[in-house]
């Protein structure tokens, strides 16, 4: 970690005294110069500053293991967090993957909340012998507890029989509201008491696109970049070290499309260096007068398209429905069109499902 | 060796520079006139370790080591050349690693080349890390069936390497070894098909996982030395050497001179114990309308007007590999466009990923095939 301090790598004192006194106290320090700097700095042999290095190297660098024994290890705490959706599931190897960042993207009112609420449900319940539970951060406030229970009575009446277990899944979802990017990334960076304390087992962020788009105006586009890649690496960082699953939601632009002001299309927002980010990326459109639900990016899994609705017990696939072959178009992710043929309008049909009236 | 080096141009510790300054030597013509390294420290109130350092470092062919690459201290200078003969013969046994899509074996020259640096650019989701898992397997591939039955190292900066996936890429290789061992009726390709399984492929693969800029330089320093702990590693892939590198730096110039050092060092590392070094990079956007400069002005113009994907890291960063391929999309299709290296012709190709791996691009279309 580049934050390791050297005193206490257990360098010779007189080495050690030296560091210090040169202000080089971190790992980062060390590193952040060339070796010919250091050989200035330390007025020490070329040699001797490499070797020093190699030391200090060898004590930040974590253990390399090889395929094989990361396989044996997977046994013991699983690689994935099942969505309750079969062949969602099948096509991702079990769900979404730990110890990487998985986005959810699409037009508003498609159901990508209603995706991390149900998430969070399953969290919970996939860990509940050993106390699973869920942080959730939420931009756009948009939680909503009395949702949250709804899905998980509906979905799973064997598991919360009772109002006392659903008000014990309640207990175990942490809400947070941070207000704006700097706010969210102070919350990511002090997360980690949280995540041991509870034993967190999926951190959400609903979403990544609101507060980014709101405190940084068009012109300043490098300073949001610059926000959302270290916003990016703090969440990598925690699906890491915690071996934990990171959902993240994010918003569509428009994209204007080559020579041209007209004939835009849709695409998900925040630009290439969240793109390349993500590790998995979920995107929810509408075409042909379906909901579906595709996999655009993923180490795993091919691109493949899954019809759902949203019902009062979370998103329930449409098995018998095909996806339109354009939905299946391989191509860019970056600019990657995302259909929205029914611009999102609550119907009546809706608000009962959702139970809310 | 230029025997008027000036002393304040070698790599030593400033107290040493001082007191041979002091002593008055001002250029290595100077250092090569001293008898040894004990008249040297009299002369100049060094220690003799001191002295050596400095002769091997300034006058090399008076502390007895002729010619070629240096054991001790400082930068090596090598006296003899090698002849224009002795390269092409290293050339034409180098060994290759194959991807598994003939076209861009083609364009490489028969696969990634090993002894030197080869980097793949492209936007996410077009397949850098399933070709990097595919190499990482297609270096296992035994001598029998003219591979280079070779370990890998995986260094996973981003968290995209997915383990099930590999375990599918490795079932894969292992079903067409042994297919084409029974098509060729092949003994020895048999009992090498057969004792190359899953677990055995898995074990080939080192993986590491760096979660900041600085375990990636730590790594990076660690690897001579893994390297020789395993000399049966003969690839290895760092995705992405982008990722780190382009949040938390407020000083561009420190980025370029760690960019560089990390270049350094991996182009040592693939030249001294010729293994091929494979770097996915990531792309970024630039701005502005064509001919025009990047950074968004005051205006709130829109962004996506005539915005350039290019390869990330810069400018300075282009000099480091030796071979750039780009992986783009064309109408549906993955391609690879292999757009700068010393010797191969610049060429484009056509790949696809299927549920076996990276493989060739079939006729009537690349598109991933659904899982059944």
């Amino acid at each position: 970690m580049a934050t390791r301090q050297l005193a206490r790598m257990g360098l010779p004192p007189e080495l050690a005294a030296r560091l210090a006194a040169r202000n080089l106290v971190t790992a980062r320090d060390l590193f952040a110069r060339t070796l010919l700097d250091l050989v200035e700095l330390l007025d020490l042999p070329y040699e001797t500053v490499r070797a020093i290095l190699r030391d200090v190297a060898a004590r930040i660098v974590p253990q390399p293991q090889s395929a094989l024994e990361l396989l044996r290890a997977a046994a013991a705490q699983p690689l994935h967090l099942c969505t309750s959706l079969p062949p969602l599931d099948d096509a991702l190897f079990g769900g979404l993957p730990a110890g990487s960042v998985t986005e959810v993207v699409g037009p508003a009112g498609l159901g990508k909340t209603q995706l991390c609420l149900q998430l969070s449900v399953l969290a919970c319940l996939e860990r509940q012998a050993s106390g699973g539970s869920v942080v959730y951060l939420d931009t756009e406030k948009k939680f909503s507890s009395r949702r949250m229970a709804q899905i998980a009575r509906e979905r799973f009446p064997d598991a919360f029989p009772s109002e006392e277990a659903v008000a014990a899944l309640m207990g175990r979802v942490l809400v947070y509201n941070p207000t704006s990017s700097q706010a969210l990334l102070s919350t990511l960076q002090s997360l980690e008491p949280t995540i041991i304390d509870h034993r967190v087992r999926l951190l959400v962020l609903d979403s990544a696109a609101s507060l980014a788009r709101a405190d940084f105006a068009p012109g300043s586009l490098p300073d949001r970049q610059r926000m959302l890649g270290q916003q990016a690496g703090r969440l990598k960082y925690l699906a890491e070290a915690f071996r934990i699953p990171v959902l993240v939601t994010n918003q569509v632009t428009t994209h204007l499309g080559e020579g041209g002001s007209s004939g835009g299309h849709l695409t998900a927002a925040l630009g290439t260096l969240w793109a390349h980010a993500v590790n998995t990326r979920l995107v929810l459109e509408s075409a042909a007068g379906n909901r579906f639900v595709r996999i655009a990016k993923s180490p795993a899994a091919p691109n493949a398209a899954f019809a759902y609705r949203v019902t009062g017990a979370g998103l329930e696939l449409l098995p018998e429905v095909e996806p339109p072959p354009q939905l299946l178009q391989p191509g860019s992710v970056v600019h990657g069109t995302i259909a929205n043929d029914v611009p999102y309008e609550q119907d009546a049909a809706a608000a009962v499902a959702f139970n809310l009236l | 060796m230029d025997p008027r080096l000036d002393i304040a141009g070698l790599p030593l510790s400033p107290s040493v520079r001082h007191k041979l300054q002091c002593a008055g030597f001002r250029t290595t013509a100077e250092l090569a006139g001293v008898a040894g390294p004990v008249e040297l420290a009299t002369e100049a109130q060094l220690t003799h370790e001191e002295a050596l350092l400095v002769l091997k470092l300034a006058a090399p062919h008076s502390v007895g080591q002729a010619g070629g690459r240096q054991a001790g201290g400082g930068a090596p200078t090598s006296t003899a050349a090698v002849s224009a003969r002795q390269i092409l013969e290293r050339e034409e046994s180098a060994t290759r690693i194959i991807t598994f899509a003939e076209e861009l074996d083609a364009v490489l020259g028969r696969g990634v080349e090993t002894g030197a640096i080869t980097e793949f650019c492209g936007v996410p989701g077009v397949g850098k890390t399933q070709l990097g898992m595919q190499l990482a397997l297609d270096v296992q591939i035994p001598r029998a069936f003219g591979g280079v039955e070779g370990q890998a190292v995986y260094i996973d900066t981003e968290g995209s390497f997915m383990l099930e996936r590999l375990c599918q890429m490795a079932d894969a290789l292992v079903a067409h070894l042994a297919r084409v061992a029974a098509l060729k009726g092949d003994a020895a390709k048999a009992g090498a098909a057969a004792a190359l399984t899953r677990d055995a492929l898995l074990a080939g693969v080192h993986y590491f996982r760096v979660r900041d800029h600085i375990e990636q330089l730590a790594a990076v320093e660690l690897l001579p030395n893994f390297l020789a702990a395993h000399p049966a590693v003969r690839l290895v892939v760092v995705d992405s050497v982008t990722f780190h590198f382009r949040q938390e730096y407020a000083d561009m110039a420190a980025r370029t001179r760690q960019l560089a050092q990390m270049a350094q060092q991996l182009m040592a590392l693939a030249g001294e114990r010729d293994v091929a070094v494979v770097l996915m990079n990531q792309v970024t956007t630039k701005l502005g309308d064509r001919g025009g400069a990047a950074s968004a002005g005051g205006e709130a113009a829109p962004s996506d007007v005539a915005a350039r994907l290019m390869p990330a890291l810069g400018d300075s960063w282009a000099h480091a590999a030796t071979h750039r391929v780009i992986l783009h999309w064309q109408e549906g299709r993955r391609r690879a466009f292999l757009y700068k290296s010393p010797t191969q012709p610049a060429r484009g190709a056509e790949y696809a990923v299927t549920r076996e791996g990276v493989r060739g691009a079939r006729r009537g279309g690349s598109k991933r095939s659904r899982p059944a």
